[in-house]
């Protein structure tokens, strides 16, 4: 793994959660919140305050880029964000790093089934 | 009502983030407070206002180097009986420089952070004017080191001034300095050695 990916895994749970969103197509701030809240089955709910320090930070990092996009009819108000080159190799390389560690999880664990909970 | 609060709180966020986020933010409550209720997203903003001063503007490396002088400087002073000496002095100085240079290190970063968002949004800084207004970076506190260490001297200068006038207090009043608990600098090796309790009256009277 190349040193500036290191530096940025592991991943938050909002971050990734993130990310994971963003990965399917180019979204804004709202579509963001709904789609971690679909992705989690609403176990996880995304704050504004929350989206919007991750988003900050991953467009310094320049993991995310706002898009110029504007749809007729739109909201002024509304951004879209979409994921860059390096946001998708950051994504990859962390979705292999839980593949590996559920991996080794279910291998401790061969007997224990989950709750159905949620 | 909420919403005012809610724009109130996203107001009091720093200029930047404000800048950047405030109106989307607005909208998101706008969008989301019927299904999350507004109890929830107050706290949340509550929350990413104070995030963003003390966390992202790195605030709190400046309190905590304030702080952090101001107590080394007291604790070389209550240790150091004689604080005129060359090496409570320059303690006092290591340390209060050493808390400056940390308060650097957050606003360099602060300011780095400030300088990308100035390339991706170079939209929010087109202002030539304001461009030439302001400073290249941001962090205008974190990044003047000399400024910081001049406001320490001037503390210490002022907790030196507070020392000298306990001691002159002590003095005058007698307290504690018979029995050599305040040296003044006036008074001799010898006058410091005399005990508390010895009365002149009874030697004359045994003469």
């Amino acid at each position: 793994m190349k040193p500036v990916l290191r530096s940025f895994l592991p991943l938050s749970t909002a971050t990734l959660h993130i990310l994971l969103a963003l990965a399917g197509e180019e979204r804004h701030g709202y579509g963001i919140m709904q789609e971690v809240a679909r992705q989690s089955g609403g176990q996880y709910k995304l704050g504004p305050g929350t989206l919007y320090d991750n988003l900050q930070k991953l467009t310094d990092q320049g993991v995310v880029t706002e898009t110029g996009r504007r749809a007729a009819g739109d909201d002024p108000r509304r951004r879209y964000y979409r994921l860059t080159g390096l946001g998708r190799t950051i994504l990859a390389t962390e979705v292999t790093r839980l593949e590996g560690l559920v991996r080794e999880a279910r291998r401790h664990l061969p007997m224990a089934r989950p709750e159905r909970a949620i | 009502m909420t919403r005012a609060i809610y724009g109130a709180l996203l107001w009091l966020h720093p200029p930047h983030f404000r800048e950047r986020f405030a109106a989307e933010m607005l909208w998101l409550f706008d969008e989301t407070v019927a299904a999350e209720g507004a109890g929830s997203l107050l706290a949340d903003g509550l929350l990413s206002l104070m995030r963003q001063w003390l966390l992202r503007r790195m605030t709190w490396k400046l309190a905590a180097a304030v702080a952090g002088g101001v107590l080394e400087v007291g604790i070389v002073l209550a240790l150091s009986r004689n604080i005129y000496s060359p090496g409570a002095v320059g303690v006092s100085g290591l340390s209060v420089r050493g808390n400056a240079r940390a308060a650097d290190s957050g606003g360099l970063t602060a300011g780095r952070a400030a300088a990308q968002h100035r390339a991706a949004r170079p939209e929010l800084h087109a202002s030539p004017a304001d461009s030439a207004a302001t400073p290249a970076r941001m962090a205008p506190v974190g990044e003047k080191p000399l400024a910081f260490f001049v406001l320490f001297v001037i503390v210490l200068v002022y907790a030196f001034q507070g020392h000298r006038f306990g001691l002159r207090v002590a003095a005058a009043s007698g307290a504690g300095s018979a029995a050599g608990r305040y040296p003044t600098g006036t008074e001799t090796r010898e006058a410091r050695r005399v005990p508390a309790k010895s009365k002149p009256h009874l030697s004359i009277l045994a003469d």
